[in-house]
């Protein structure tokens, strides 16, 4: 007997789906209050660590970090100092600050004092005539487990508000610089005042991907979420073909970014994830195979794995060229070891921008944020029922 | 009734300017097996293309593409690329792109595929043609049954390229992703039509 494949074509929702939707959504709502990120005291100590520089061109990585310690204390929050931070980091042999480890999260605490842990990446520093700046900073919870409890990313460049007759044009990245930094700290002095609050989650004011910036090809199973109530994701290090160095890193950064705001997902800490990497001695040169999506939901009790390939990461430096990023990733559900979603997904920044340049994105990084959010919506957002603002 | 004959002869050009300005249609060529029951088909392994093109992440990028719209389809599972490489590795295939069909069965065995797919992506990027120039696809894949290693079915496709309105208007055809969405959802096409 011969057989035929047939495609499954989308069936349309209908009334009965709308009203199903539409329950998935309150109840989503609701959840997305409930499964908040914990509470913050309203004093905590926070370490500045040093910055991670994956920008691929020199920074001043120092002068950030002083301008974030200071920036931090002009909002009125209490900065572990710099001698003890360093001292601490020189004790324990920390070379690496672009995360936080379960054993370090739990010393610094105990040893210092800090409660919590910002790290900061350089994601791109281009001192030029036509400066850019984006970093990304998260706020890590210290002691007995090394929680992200706020993320963001934000990125500035000269010639995106120049003013009248370019008179409001940053001269010098420096000046790009402060701006970031300011916003970076002005989130975490919110977080701090609104411990429940301005988590950054979806549904609390955060945009909705642009549609020209949606993934194109994208599968997501039919089958129910992974985990039950609240999904544990881990964020591997994606595999970099681009040629860049470190686009694999900034684009999981990016993935640790959206997913950590999303109602109903809490994300390993990639410190945590690193660590245990380095433990198993896992290597995922071709991506992340099936036994060894067991030992990570063995070690990280995690429900879902993401992981891709970043084949393209164009910075376009300079005013006139236009960013381009492409990557793929897969969420792996260590349930079921089964691929739950994939997704493939290329772009320049100019994508679906007509006149004057309006939309357009500058950097490779605000793209890659961009590309990410839609990604996310897809692979959580009608599963998960999360609610949207436009 | 004068009108209307006045009409024709201008309709008929419209059709034919339409005609002979449309793109060409893919070139498409395809082998079923007939003994072959594909409804069996439930988890495929994509192996690593063979890239002819001097674009060197190109094949890796065509085989994404490939891999989530086959899924996408939600008749075919696609087992992750790590645990494809892992099969390769553990079944100590020496040529990845072209197995035999006992290297075959035995990655497939080690993976759990009913399938296993290999593909060799031909033409890949931008070609010119006089003044114009337009991106282009060429990509070719087999599929073989994991029992006995045999191809049951092989497809090839070819998307984009310098066409008349590219010559006679200029522009730059399609986007590459475009183009790449393009030549697989053709393949796919192939593989789902008896």
């Amino acid at each position: 007997m011969r057989g035929r494949l047939e495609r499954r074509r989308p069936r349309s929702r209908g009334p009965v789906g709308a009203v199903v939707l539409a329950a998935a959504l309150a109840f989503a709502a609701g959840a997305s209050r409930a499964a908040g990120p914990p509470d913050l005291p309203a004093e905590g100590v926070v370490a500045v660590l040093p910055p991670e520089n994956l920008g691929g061109s020199p920074a001043p990585l120092a002068e950030i970090r002083g301008a974030f310690r200071v920036a931090l204390e002009e909002r009125s929050i209490r900065v572990l100092d710099e001698a003890t931070l360093d001292s601490f980091l020189a004790s324990r042999r920390l070379r690496h600050t672009g995360g936080l480890s379960a054993e370090a999260a739990k010393a610094l605490l105990e040893e210092t004092g800090a409660g919590f842990a910002l790290i900061t990446s350089v994601d791109l520093h281009e001192d030029s005539p036509h400066p850019k700046v984006a970093m990304t900073s998260r706020l890590v919870s210290a002691g007995r487990e090394a929680e992200i409890v706020w993320m963001d990313s934000v990125d500035a460049v000269a010639a995106e508000s120049p003013g009248l007759l370019g008179m409001h044009r940053a001269g010098d990245a420096g000046v790009l610089r402060e701006r970031v930094i300011v916003e970076l700290a002005d989130g975490v002095a919110a977080r701090f005042r609104e411990p429940t609050g301005a988590s950054g989650k979806v549904g609390e004011g955060a945009p909705r991907a642009a549609r020209r910036f949606r993934p194109r090809t994208f599968h997501r199973s039919p089958g129910p979420a992974p985990g039950e109530g609240r999904i544990r994701v881990a964020v591997m290090p994606f595999r970099n073909d681009s040629g860049r160095a470190d686009a694999g890193n900034l684009v999981a950064l990016q993935f640790v970014r959206r997913l950590a705001a999303w109602p109903g997902v809490e994300v390993v800490e990639p410190g945590v994830v690193r660590e245990v990497l380095l433990r198993a001695r896992l290597i995922q040169a071709e991506g992340i195979s099936l036994p060894q999506a067991d030992l990570v939901r063995e070690l990280l009790d995690a429900d879902v794995v993401v992981a891709g390939r970043v084949d393209e990461w164009r910075d376009a430096p300079g005013d006139g060229l236009v960013p381009s990023v492409s990557f793929s990733a897969r969420g792996i559900d260590t349930r079921t070891r089964r691929v739950v979603w994939a997704s493939t997904t290329g772009c320049r920044g100019d994508r679906g921008v007509f006149f004057f340049g309006v939309g357009r994105k500058r950097t490779a990084n605000a793209l890659a944020a961009e590309i990410v959010l839609g990604v996310v919506e897809r692979a959580l957002g009608e599963r998960r029922g999360a609610p949207r603002s436009e | 009734m004068r009108t209307s004959r006045c009409l024709h002869p201008f309709a008929a050009f419209i059709v034919l300017t339409a005609v002979s300005c449309a793109a060409r249609p893919a070139r498409v060529t395809a082998f079923h097996d007939p003994n072959m029951d594909f409804t069996l088909v439930k988890t495929a392994a994509v192996m690593p293309f063979v890239n002819l093109t001097p674009s060197q992440p190109a094949a890796e990028r065509v085989r994404d593409v490939f891999m989530t719209m086959l899924q996408a389809t939600g008749e075919i599972y696609v087992l992750p690329p790590g645990e494809v490489a892992r099969g390769i590795s553990r079944a100590a295939i020496s040529n990845s792109a072209a197995p035999t069909p006992a290297e075959t069965v035995a990655l497939a065995k080690i993976v759990g595929a009913d399938v296993i797919v290999t593909g060799t992506l031909r033409e890949y990027g931008e070609v010119r043609s006089g003044s114009s120039a337009a991106n282009v696809i060429s990509l070719s894949l087999q599929m073989m049954e994991s029992q006995t290693g045999r191809i049951v079915w092989s497809g090839s496709a070819r998307r984009g390229g310098v066409d008349a309105a590219d010559r006679l208007f200029g522009g730059g055809g399609e986007a590459m992703d475009v183009v790449t969405e393009r030549a697989v959802a053709d393949l796919l096409d192939q593989l789902f039509a008896q």
